[in-house]
């Protein structure tokens, strides 16, 4: 007999409660997590101070209005509190965190919008208000490390694997790496990669600590004339284009489905931006989340020919922690109107100088994503119309109210806008 | 029907005891059966044979827990069919690519030593899944004793498939140190 099966014989004879612990319920559902058993802490203390960020493909300032206490995240599932009994093993995952730089947060769509006037803010996020769950699975960000947001998770073997991996999907063969350490004191702590840098014969590859992968071609790919990645095609063309690149690099992104997600944008001097995005679809995975984490883009040089893939999935580096229920929209919109946001802009710059229905453009759930987030939680994303716009342009800033529900929450206070 | 009302059933010798069975544990059985197979009359077969097992060994067993109890006969039985059916080099199912992963965790110096004992080796495991965190231990016992496929277990415990992977590859590499440090893989 070989040694691998005498090891699965051996699983045929091990205790049996941890043959137990896996339920074969028919229509399982998973138990809310519940405030009164184990809970997980997050601890945030805010200054009034701007925190910049990397995120994924860019750079965003957020500040953090007034002092947070905490947000109770909820507990272990209810059945694995049953399962869990006795069992002084279990991963204790409380988190209580002091920091005197505050929170900062990403979210995957970030960004203040302008757009031509008259223009509907459109996305595929699958959300629909009348149909929002009772709760979504919360995660615990596995590669957080600080809130400078350097993501370490992997192991230089498994980064390794990881650029090889995405080698072989673009036919070319990795020559060279090397790799990069968290610092500590100025000083590299081998162990905590945060980065590999691989080169190969047609491009150079990243894979970061969370598991985010960018691919920089050497010479970029040409692209059909009616598929270049220019930023004065409509939407429509847009698509087309990823639908394109889509069919050539679908293997990278592991999804059963990748779905076009462009869209277009103005900077403050009014020039044109094509956004060519994509977003991963399992069949089995729950459709917000996929939206949020699973995600791919594709970046043109000069030309419009294809210079760079840009492509990860948070949930590589995250662990389940449980179910968090939220609340309706409804009362997301009173938290807003009560101070209860994050944003890059503050109120006094809405349209009107105050959060109204008028100057709410539009509202989405999505999950915070980014190295910076210890966990990514739900929230609900305000699109409100701000000052900045012209007399052919509206500009909207994106306002995020935490969307558990009040018993997660503790203590929330007051938000005091900057320089109060 | 509660567990202990189903043994009591079999130590009375009524044979409504593998009606009972069959009606809370046939899914169950089938599930673990036809992912060792990977066909449903042999699945059907050995879920047959699984009830047998049981009248026969209860009593004078009596189980604390009915439900691995059941699982660890039918698997065996799985096993022991699938063994037959690579001899003969039929069958399909998961239990190549199973022993392909868990091979990363015996593999040692020279692949023609033995493991010892199994008694030694059920010990070892168990040290090991006594280790995990719950939810680590539920995914390797997915895998490895209920043949669980990658897919279904991301579907379960709403992970991504590269997830679960990833996770799998680094608790076999945790059991394979263990393995090692215990001088259990020669």
């Amino acid at each position: 007999m070989r040694k691998e099966e005498k090891l699965l014989k051996a699983f045929s004879d091990v205790k049996e409660e941890y043959i137990d612990e896996v339920s074969f319920e028919e229509n399982e559902q998973p138990q809310i997590a519940n405030k009164t058993k184990k809970t997980y802490w997050v601890r945030w203390v805010g200054l009034a101070a701007s925190i910049a960020l990397l995120v994924f493909g860019g750079m965003h300032f957020m500040r953090v209005f007034g002092p947070f206490d905490r947000f109770d995240l909820g507990t272990e599932v209810a059945e694995e509190e049953n399962a869990n009994k006795g069992n002084e093993n279990e991963e204790n995952i409380v988190v209580d965190i002091e920091r005197d730089k505050g929170f900062s947060v990403v979210t995957s769509s970030s960004e203040d919008i302008t757009v031509n006037k008259g223009t509907e803010l459109i996305s595929k996020n699958p959300w629909n208000k009348d149909a929002t769950s009772l709760s979504y699975p919360l995660y615990k960000n596995m590669a957080y490390v600080s809130a400078a947001g350097i993501p370490a998770y992997f192991s230089e073997v498994e980064l390794l694997t990881m650029a090889e991996d995405a080698a072989e999907k673009l036919g070319a063969t990795l020559t060279d790496w090397e790799y990069s350490y968290v610092e500590e004191n100025g000083v590299e702590k081998l162990g905590d990669p945060y980065l590999i840098r691989a080169d190969s014969d047609i491009a150079t590859i990243e894979v970061w600590g969370n598991g985010d992968i960018k691919i920089f071609f050497y010479e970029s790919v040409p692209l059909p004339n009616e598929y270049l990645l220019t930023d004065d095609k409509d939407i429509i063309d847009a698509e087309a284009a990823t639908n394109y690149l889509i069919e050539e690099y679908k293997d990278l992104l592991d999804a059963e489905t990748l779905v076009p997600d462009c869209y277009l944008s103005y900077d403050l001097q009014g020039n044109r931006t094509i956004h060519y995005r994509v977003y991963g679809q399992s069949l089995s995975g729950n459709p917000l989340a996929d939206y949020c984490f699973s995600r791919m883009s594709f970046v043109g040089d000069e030309n419009g020919n294809l210079s760079m893939i840009l492509y990860s999935d948070a949930r590589r580096a995250a662990s389940y922690v449980g179910e968090g229920l939220v609340v309706t929209e409804e009362v997301a919109r009173n938290r807003l109107y009560e101070g209860m946001y994050y944003g890059i802009q503050s109120e006094e710059f809405t349209i009107g100088g105050r959060f109204s229905d008028e100057n709410i453009a539009k509202v989405e759930l999505i999950y915070m994503t980014g190295s910076v987030c210890e966990y990514f939680l739900p929230y609900y994303c305000f699109y409100v119309e701000t000052e900045g716009g012209s007399e052919t342009t509206t500009c909207y800033s994106a306002f995020y109210v935490p969307a558990l529900t009040d018993e997660y929450l503790d203590n929330f206070p007051e938000v005091n806008p900057i320089g109060n | 029907m509660e567990d202990k009302q189903i043994i009591e059933l079999y130590w009375n010798r009524l044979e409504t005891a593998i009606e009972e069975t069959s009606r809370k544990y046939s899914r169950f059985c089938f599930y673990i059966a036809n992912h060792i197979l990977g066909n449903k009359e042999d699945s059907d077969e050995c879920v047959n044979d699984t009830y047998l097992h049981i009248w026969n060994a209860i009593p004078p067993h009596r189980p604390i827990s009915l439900k691995a109890f059941i699982g660890k006969i039918t698997r065996n039985l799985a096993l022991h069919k699938w063994e037959n059916y690579n001899a003969k080099k039929r069958g399909e199912g998961a239990v190549p690519m199973v022993l392909e992963e868990l091979h990363e965790c015996v593999s040692g110096r020279n692949d023609t030593e033995d493991i010892v004992d199994q008694l030694v080796l059920t010990d070892a495991l168990n040290v090991f899944l006594g280790d995990l965190n719950l939810q680590h231990r539920k995914l390797f016992m997915e895998r490895y004793f209920y043949f669980s496929s990658i897919k279904e277990i991301a579907s379960k415990y709403n992970m991504s498939e590269s997830n679960v992977k990833m996770t799998l590859s680094r608790l076999r590499q945790k059991l394979k140190e263990l393995l090692e440090k215990e001088g259990i893989i020669l």
